[in-house]
């Protein structure tokens, strides 16, 4: 099994390191580019969801990558925040519409909803977790 | 690692284009006047901070009758633009 974790600031300044992580976990774990790629879009747009939709959070977020049987399990945990499943609770997309309608905003979301294989979202005395669940086969 | 090169004709986009690198893209490509073709060639990675730059530089630029067109869109990053519907929106290929 491959597993890292690391404790990160909460502003956008921190994600170059929340990529390093994901470096340092794609060195070890048996996955191609097919995995690493949509795993890195999805920890990037959780981790920049929390930093910029929980502004009254305080204190580090917390990264953990793993495998476990034939997935790779990623989990963002935030220790201040309120209840918000940023991806049960966001608004769908549409993404037919056409160019002058479109809107950027909601598309990071809709991204990670379409590449991972299973989320799950708890929360509890304030702490707020997302895991993420992508296939390696 | 990010970088843009802006030539005459064609705008080279090497590296990875994340939210950490956006609002560098975004300067310049809201900056543009005119068409362009966006070379995505030597691009690794790209997220939905750097799909906000382009559609907002897309909405501008259409609106003057002008666009994008991106070529050399390959694997991983022409998967993110057919998910978020941006093979309708943009001229590839």
């Amino acid at each position: 099994m491959t597993e890292v974790s690391a404790s990160v600031k909460r502003n956008l300044g921190a994600l170059p390191e929340v990529m390093r992580l994901a470096e340092a976990f794609f060195a070890s774990a048996p996955a191609g580019a097919s995995v690493r790629f949509p795993v890195e879009l999805a920890l990037e747009e959780i981790f920049t969801n929390i930093v910029r939709h929980n502004r009254e959070g305080t204190g580090a977020i917390r990264i953990d990558l793993r495998t476990a049987g034939q997935d790779v399990v990623i989990s963002i945990t935030d220790f201040d925040a309120p209840r918000f499943d940023p991806v049960s609770d966001a608004p769908p997309v549409d993404i037919d519409k056409p160019l002058d309608e479109r809107q950027s905003g909601g598309l990071g979301i809709h991204l990670v909803r379409k590449m991972m294989d299973r989320i799950e979202y708890s929360h509890s005395n304030r702490t707020g977790t997302i895991t993420l669940h992508k296939r390696m086969d | 690692m990010f970088d843009i090169v802006v030539g005459e004709h064609e705008i080279i986009l090497t590296g990875r284009l994340d939210a950490a690198e956006a609002e560098k893209a975004r300067g310049i490509f809201l900056s543009l006047e005119d068409a362009k073709v966006v070379d995505f060639g030597r691009l690794e990675y790209i997220s939905s901070a750097g799909l906000g730059v382009l559609l907002a530089a897309q909405k501008k630029l259409v609106d003057r009758g002008k666009g994008l067109r991106l070529i050399n869109v390959r694997g991983h990053i022409r998967d993110v633009f057919h998910l978020s519907g941006f093979d309708q929106i943009f001229d590839i290929g």
